[in-house]
């Protein structure tokens, strides 16, 4: 009979730890669910940003920032821009393999659209490199089927013109 | 006449075997991987079909068909010659004593530099570069023209005797070959060989030109621009930018595997090229016009079908306002082609007739001598 009560409490105590080792790592999950959602604040429509698309913003934002400038262009040695300089291949590459994840992930699409807009828009961003995503913005938006407002976008003459040339 | 030319090219290029490839003499200071990078460009070049034809390119670059062999002939005529980076020009190349008499035509002009309202500092952060390419085929021969004596350069088996820029010496360097950690490590890829093969046209048209425009010199850029005061730009409708950013957009328009990467890669090489050509208009064309005109009316069809399909009025006014504005631009670009046609305004068009003297390389003789490579 005491060999049947110690069996059962072994057995009590083996499910109570059981159980406890299950819950404590969901609550962590939840826990790191919660900090990545931003507060809802009252009166204001609620934040739907999935830690996908965070991820994505933060990759995008880095990309921008990354993208030649006017003034690193204008850091470079005469015979250093005599060809195209690395500066800016770099940042055609760049852009043409966010343009590639684009195209395999559906879900990317809207924003990097907007992506190369905001680049187009930038006035500190090299001329080609501009030109490159508004021709990007133009010819996606029919590929890709979506729609952005463009006449928000306020693109100079000159960026329009050297991106009709690229097609 | 053909075989005594083809015998005359194979003795002047291959009497001590460094190599020869399509009509083009490697020296020994170039790199293996990188003469069997650019044999494989001069293979792409001829063989690559070109079914989109760039008619600026065959007007500008004097063309006919545009087709592979056609510009595989229009580069061998203009690059016999490739040293590699190592190699010292000025230590190898040599004056001979006995006078010779030039064309009679005037020097290059220096070009003039324009002044900058501000001073100009660069921070002593140096960005690594590397050297790409350089043609040194016009300068010399203008250093020879001026004291009336003929320069050649001894190569490793071959002399490059300087009595045109057509002789076609240039040095490539690190730089024409950069794998790129977006693009991938195959430099033999054709966004590769496509950046590698207009970087060569651009080189070819230097040896292009006579007078004062010999070798179609670079301009300096304006203020704003961002190469101002360098000379990396050009003000003639036809010189090495134009042209080679022209070769590069057909190049690229034709090919059928380039990766998303490589062709935004070259698209921003492209638009490099084209942001350094100081034109009166400010570049616009007619068949540029055309293609907004087409990509905008692409979008209007677009944002038509998602206005047929959306149901809240708020989306719909939105999708309204844009078809305005872009039905608004459409007619905009149309009146910019009606004045164009009406008043064209001409950019400066250089005779490229090139000067001095130099034997030229027949489509047939150039397909031969790429057939005989490829056997």
């Amino acid at each position: 009979m005491k060999k049947a009560l110690l069996v059962f409490s072994l057995c009590v105590l083996a499910l109570v730890f059981f159980f406890q080792d299950e819950e404590e790592p969901q609550k962590m999950i939840l826990e790191e669910e919660n900090s990545v959602l931003p507060k809802p604040v009252e009166g204001v429509k609620k934040v739907t940003v999935t830690p996908d698309q965070s991820v994505l913003e933060a990759e995008l934002d880095d990309a921008l920032d990354d993208l030649v400038t006017m003034d690193e262009l204008k850091e470079l040695d005469s015979k250093d821009v005599h060809e195209t300089p690395d500066l800016i291949l770099d940042a055609g590459a760049a852009l043409g393999e966010l343009q590639e994840k684009a195209q395999r992930d559906p879900s990317r699409r809207q924003r990097t659209v907007e992506f190369f807009s905001s680049c187009a828009q930038s006035e500190d961003i090299a001329t080609a490199v501009r030109a490159v995503c508004w021709n990007k913005v133009v010819t996606l938006i029919p590929e890709w089927d979506l729609f952005f407002p463009l006449s928000e976008a306020k693109i100079p003459e000159e960026i329009q013109l050297l991106a009709s040339k690229l097609n | 006449m053909r075989k005594r030319l083809l015998l005359f090219l194979a003795l002047s290029m291959s009497a001590q075997a460094s190599e020869q490839f399509g009509g083009v003499f490697f020296d020994t200071s170039v790199e293996q991987v990188q003469i069997n990078a650019l044999k494989k460009d001069l293979v792409y070049l001829y063989n690559t079909p070109q079914k989109h034809i760039d008619q600026d390119l065959l007007f500008l670059g004097g063309l006919k068909t545009g087709q592979g062999p056609e510009l595989h002939n229009w580069m061998i005529n203009r690059l016999k010659y490739i040293v590699g980076e190592d190699f010292d020009l000025t230590a190898n190349t040599y004056m001979v004593k006995k006078p010779v008499v030039y064309p009679n035509t005037p020097l290059p002009l220096p070009k003039v530099k324009p002044k900058l309202p501000y001073a100009n500092f660069k921070s002593a952060n140096k960005v690594n570069s590397f050297v790409v390419m350089s043609n040194p085929s016009g300068g010399f021969y203008v250093q020879g023209k001026k004291k009336k004596r003929l320069l050649f350069t001894k190569l490793d088996g071959a002399r490059a005797v300087i009595s045109s820029p057509r002789v076609g010496l240039v040095q490539v360097g690190q730089g024409l070959f950069r794998d790129r950690d977006k693009l991938g490590k195959n430099t033999n890829a054709p966004g590769y060989a496509i950046y590698r093969l207009s970087t060569l046209i651009h080189e070819g048209r230097h040896t292009d030109g006579s007078g004062v425009d010999i070798g179609f010199r670079h301009d300096y850029c304006p203020l704003g621009h961002p190469f101002e005061n360098t000379n990396a730009c050009e003000s003639a409708g036809n010189g090495p930018y134009t042209v080679g950013t022209l070769a590069k957009r057909q190049l690229l328009r034709n090919c059928t595997n380039c990766t998303t990467a490589e062709k935004t890669f070259l698209l921003s090489s492209i638009a490099d090229g084209f942001s350094r050509l100081l034109r009166p208009d400010g570049g616009s064309n007619v068949v540029d016009l055309e293609k907004e005109i087409e990509n905008h009316q692409m979008i209007y069809n677009t944002y038509e079908k998602h206005l047929g399909l959306s149901k809240i009025a708020s989306e719909k006014a939105k999708i309204t306002k844009e078809l305005a504005g872009l039905q608004k631009k459409i007619t905009t670009k149309k009146a910019q082609i009606t004045a164009l046609v009406s008043s064209p305004k001409r950019t400066q068009i250089i005779n490229p007739t090139p000067e001095g003297y130099f034997k030229t390389i027949s489509l047939k003789d150039s397909q031969l001598l790429m057939q005989r490579s490829l056997k």
